[in-house]
């Protein structure tokens, strides 16, 4: 059985191997944080990299920090669309998850444009999506006034029951809700994808998937409790479900608790006590705490993982963290950091 | 004639007569339009300069092109509606419209008429089917709660309490049951719906709406629309008053579409006049989109064949004023189209050479030689009684059904059922009848020979088109001195004359064999000066175009190629032979296979499995094979097909 799924994996395996020997090693990520600013970045990126494709046609006097984001993602996309040509049935259909989290931050941008009435024209060079794949229309979409009409653009996707009762999202907290029902509906589907896949031959694979849903419920509820102060019910509205150490029980009793000293005790046998074990620099790092445990998990998962989808689901999710640091690069420029600064808000560490 | 001579047609007229104009050339059809606009500027249409011209000349100037003046949507849209009432069962009829004169006003007000009348009949069915929209969604509402006693108005009336229906995804579903014990209201799970959703009704105390609210809203509850505060009984009783309302309803919508349904048919003749008023005047926009218009005259181009030149003049003396001329190639019409004309024999074959390229309006149409030689060497390469019989009824089936090479499969079909005779073979088997030229296994190297042949022959006819063809082009450098020219053509039929003088099949080697040597020498000379030659006589300068040395580096390569290629075709066209005999041993290898496995009932399954095998594979080899020959080692002498294809009116304008 599993030397069969081995061989039925293993063209696929070696071509994540192979993509993955080009990527962006620590020299040149040292060379891009040397960079005076963003113009020497984006010049680095596009003369010495496989982004350079993606770049290419960019104007080098007219550089905008989201759009080069934008491009570096389409590098994403092109190779997560090669790596489904080796995969059918159940297995592909699990890795279009891969490209739906694309389509789900597109929509996000533009969400965001129509709550602050903005035009949507101008958002469409921060688009990235799977042309062949995807169902939504986004050339369209750019034309949509109001939030009524952006609705109405998505009736033949199954975004528009994700939206449908929202009458409006003006508001902050309306907004706020709205992306937490689309990310709720990307996390549940990937749940559903995840759990059809043979368990057997991804067993690493999808225990990594469930611990990070474990994450986003800790930070959820975290945040739910100090930001938004949610009611516990709608707290656990909210959560994701498929978490592997964080059941539903031990969700509700995170829920109930009155205060961070309480949630670190409910975490200190497990493995996601990382998260709180800091004094002051807990709001700030805590997203880059657990994209560092996740990057570590994952490259894990890449080394040993040689059944099933996990080598190259990995694969996908490691191109995603060097595309954050590299944003994160990007970024600090704006901020003028120096570079022990901006190293610390890097996933991978470097010294 | 297999290439018909085409000629570029000009008219101006007044406007006035543009519609009857326009119409005569629909109904004419056999008519390529060109953009008069682009002839116009291109300078070809020219008008003589005489006093009786120049309002039409001064016209000139101020040109408009059809283009941005002709809308044909609007007629368009009422034809299509038409056409969706009735189902797409009105038809353009031809011979009506040539027959009597079309009023445009009539036929819109007519078909405006038409359409208010029924606007009413649409406008109730409209209004039944909205209703029939909503008690469906009631009833599926209602059906929740279909096992509840008490009356709905109770609860509508609750004092303390509101109630809610509304559906969750599965998963939120799975949220929800989590929390039951800590929401403030009651909470029944109802049903499924068809979309996998999961259906609850909500109790809530109404001083804590707005906190269940919340919650609902967190978890993406849709409310279920359909509930009625006028239903008042149980929803037992609400279902059964619905279901009889919805069959009111039908009951209704059916009379109504009835009623819609004898409208239509008491109209049919009036709508099937406007319909083909005003698609014969969408046409007729379309073919005045072509035109150029001045203030007061239209100019036309086309191109027509040379034979209807009387009939299209004799429909321009109709009009007053119309000035009309003709213009071939030879004086100052653009490159023509070609249109090809060929008998019912070889038109399949048109599909065939189409393939390759159109012929140019200046070349032979290869249609006739092609289709003659294809069937020859298909047959000859799969000589079978049986299965020729059935390339051909399939073949005829298929282009019963339009597929176009289904006629070239029925002609091949045949030719495959003649040679089956010449070899005697009948599914495979040689027993059956007497061959009546011979068996090609027993007599391997008549076969090989008659092959090669054959293909002499046809490289032959091959050289002729060329020579043909390229003296029509006045090409005098390939023509005549070319390797595919006279000069090539001599030399190919001396050295085959010098091997046949050898081999003793000719007569007086002694004499002619030296003679035909010098011969040969002096033609391969010939093509090797072939350009600076062809200059020389035809007094052009200079005699090379680039310089002598490169000239002749090249044409000395083009040489080598030149007697390279003449073994090559010659000997290409032994494959004739040698898939005669694959023929015959593919079959002997399924017979032995049938002989050795001793069993009646497989030996019959394998003879049958072979002949399908043959058939559906080696027919379509042989096919490949056929055509290879005529592509590669035919075409590529004599036929350059760089035309563009002849596509009368009807071709270019489509309504739907």
């Amino acid at each position: 059985m599993s030397s069969m799924s081995k061989s039925k994996h293993a063209a696929i395996n070696t071509k994540a191997l192979a993509m993955r020997a080009r990527r962006i090693n620590d020299k040149d990520f040292l060379e891009l944080i040397k960079a005076k600013d963003l113009k020497e970045v984006f010049l680095y990126l596009r003369d010495h990299t496989y982004y350079g494709d993606f770049l290419s046609k960019m104007d080098l006097e007219d550089l905008h920090r989201t759009e080069i984001e934008a491009h570096l993602n389409d590098l994403k996309v092109r190779e997560t669309e090669k790596l489904m040509h080796y995969l059918s049935g159940t297995e592909k259909n699990f890795f279009v998850i891969l490209l739906i989290r694309m389509e789900v931050e597109s929509l996000r941008v533009l969400i965001r444009g129509i709550a602050r009435s903005a035009d949507l024209e101008p958002l469409q060079g921060l688009m990235v999506y799977s042309e062949k794949y995807t169902k939504v229309p986004f050339v369209r979409l750019f034309r949509a006034r109001d939030w009524e009409e952006f609705k109405k653009m998505l009736i033949n996707t199954d975004y528009y029951r994700v939206f449908e009762i929202y009458k409006d999202i003006k508001g902050t907290h309306e907004l706020v809700m709205v992306e937490k029902n689309l990310d709720r509906y990307y996390y549940d589907l990937l749940k559903n994808r995840l759990l059809k896949l043979d368990k057997k031959s991804n067993q690493d694979l999808i225990d990594l998937e469930r611990r990070n849903f474990d994450l986003l419920n800790l930070i959820w509820i975290y945040r739910g409790k100090k930001f938004y102060s949610l009611s516990r019910e709608e707290l656990i509205a909210y959560s994701l479900r498929g978490g592997l150490e964080l059941n539903e029980k031990r969700l509700l009793s995170l829920v109930n608790a009155k205060n961070l000293i309480e949630i670190k005790a409910l975490l200190t046998k497990s493995d996601y006590a990382f998260l709180f074990n800091h004094t002051e620099t807990i709001d700030l790092f805590m997203e880059r705490r657990k994209e560092r445990y996740l990057y570590y998990q994952n490259l894990k998962l890449f080394g040993s993982s040689d059944s099933g989808l996990g080598r190259v689901v990995a694969y996908v999710r490691l191109l995603d963290f060097e595309i954050e640091d590299i944003t994160a690069i990007i970024e600090s420029k704006r901020y003028r950091m120096d570079s022990s600064e901006t190293k610390k808000y890097l996933i991978r560490p470097i010294d | 004639m297999a290439v018909e001579n085409l000629i570029m047609m000009d008219v101006v007229g007044k406007i006035k007569y543009v519609d009857k104009f326009a119409k005569d050339i629909f109904l004419f059809n056999d008519i390529q339009i060109v953009d008069a606009m682009h002839e116009i500027d291109s300078g070809r249409f020219i008008l003589p300069i005489r006093e009786e011209n120049m309002g039409e000349l001064l016209g000139f100037a101020q040109l408009m092109s059809g283009e941005t003046m002709m809308d044909e949507k609007n007629f368009v849209k009422t034809v299509n509606k038409l056409n969706e009432l009735y189902k797409g069962s009105l038809s353009l009829d031809m011979v009506t419209l040539a027959k009597g004169d079309t009023d445009l006003g009539r036929a819109l007000s007519k078909a405006k008429e038409f359409e208010n009348n029924l606007v009413l009949e649409y406008g109730e069915i409209k209004e039944i089917n909205d209703r029939l929209e909503a008690l469906e969604k009631s009833r599926t509402a209602y059906s929740y709660l279909d096992e509840l006693e008490a009356n709905m108005s109770e609860l509508d009336s609750l004092e303390n309490f509101s109630f809610s229906m509304g559906s969750v995804t599965k998963d939120n579903a799975a949220r929800l049951k989590s929390i039951y014990n800590s929401v403030t209201s009651i909470v029944f799970h109802v049903g499924n719906q068809e979309d996998n959703e999961e259906v609850f009704m909500i109790m809530s105390p109404k001083d804590l709406e707005i906190e269940s609210n919340r919650i609902l809203k967190a978890l993406n509850f849709k409310p279920i629309e359909g509930f009625n505060p006028e239903y008042t009984e149980t929803p037992k009783a609400i279902l059964e008053k619905i279901n009889h309302e919805i069959d009111m309803q039908k009951e209704m919508k059916s009379k109504l579409l009835v009623d819609l349904n004898a409208h239509l048919k008491e109209n049919r003749k009036e709508a099937t006049e406007s319909f083909n008023t005003l698609s014969l005047y969408g046409n007729l926009s379309i073919i005045k989109k072509y035109m150029a218009f001045s203030e007061e005259n239209f100019y036309f181009s086309g191109w027509i064949s040379k034979r209807d030149k009387q009939q299209m003049e004799a429909v321009a003396a109709k009009y007053p004023d119309l000035i009309i001329m003709f213009s071939d190639t030879n004086s100052g019409s653009g490159k023509p189209p070609t249109k090809l004309k060929n008998n019912w024999l070889f038109r399949p074959f048109e599909t065939l050479v189409k393939m390759y390229g159109v012929p140019s309006f200046n070349e032979l149409d290869p249609t006739p030689f092609l289709s003659i030689t294809y069937m020859f060497c298909f047959g000859f390469m799969f000589g079978d009684v049986g299965q020729g019989i059935i390339l051909a009824l399939a073949g005829l089936i298929l282009g019963m059904k339009g597929v176009e090479l289904g006629k070239v499969l029925l002609r091949l079909g045949m030719c495959s059922t003649f040679f089956g005779f010449m070899y005697g073979s009948i599914f495979g088997f040689e027993e059956l009848i007497h061959p009546l030229w011979l068996r090609p296994f027993h007599e391997i190297n008549t076969v090989l020979l008659a092959a090669v042949l054959i293909g002499i022959v046809m490289l032959f006819i091959a050289y002729i088109y060329s020579i043909i063809n390229k003296l029509k082009k006045k090409d005098i450098k390939e023509g005549v001195f070319g390797k595919n020219g006279i000069c090539g053509f001599a030399l190919y039929a001396s050295i085959l004359g010098i091997l046949g003088l050898n081999f003793g099949v000719f007569p007086y080697p002694e004499i002619l064999v030296p003679g035909l040597t010098i011969l040969a020498v002096l033609l391969v000379f010939l093509v090797l000066i072939r350009e600076p030659l062809a200059n020389y006589i035809t007094k052009r300068k200079p005699l090379y175009k680039e310089t002598a040395s490169e000239y002749y580096v090249e044409s000395g390569f083009e040489l080598f190629e030149m007697l390279l290629g003449m073994l090559s075709n010659t000997l290409s066209f032994i494959r004739i032979g040698a898939f005669a005999l694959t023929h015959v041993g593919l079959f002997m290898a399924f017979q032995t296979l049938a002989i050795l496995v001793q069993n009646g009932v497989i030996s019959f399954g394998i003879l049958i499995f072979a002949n399908i095998f043959i058939i559906a594979l080696e027919g379509l080899i042989v096919g490949i094979q056929a055509l290879r020959l005529q592509f590669y080692e035919l075409f590529s002498k004599y036929y350059s097909g760089d035309g563009i294809e002849f596509k009368p009116v009807d071709l270019e304008i489509n309504l739907n």
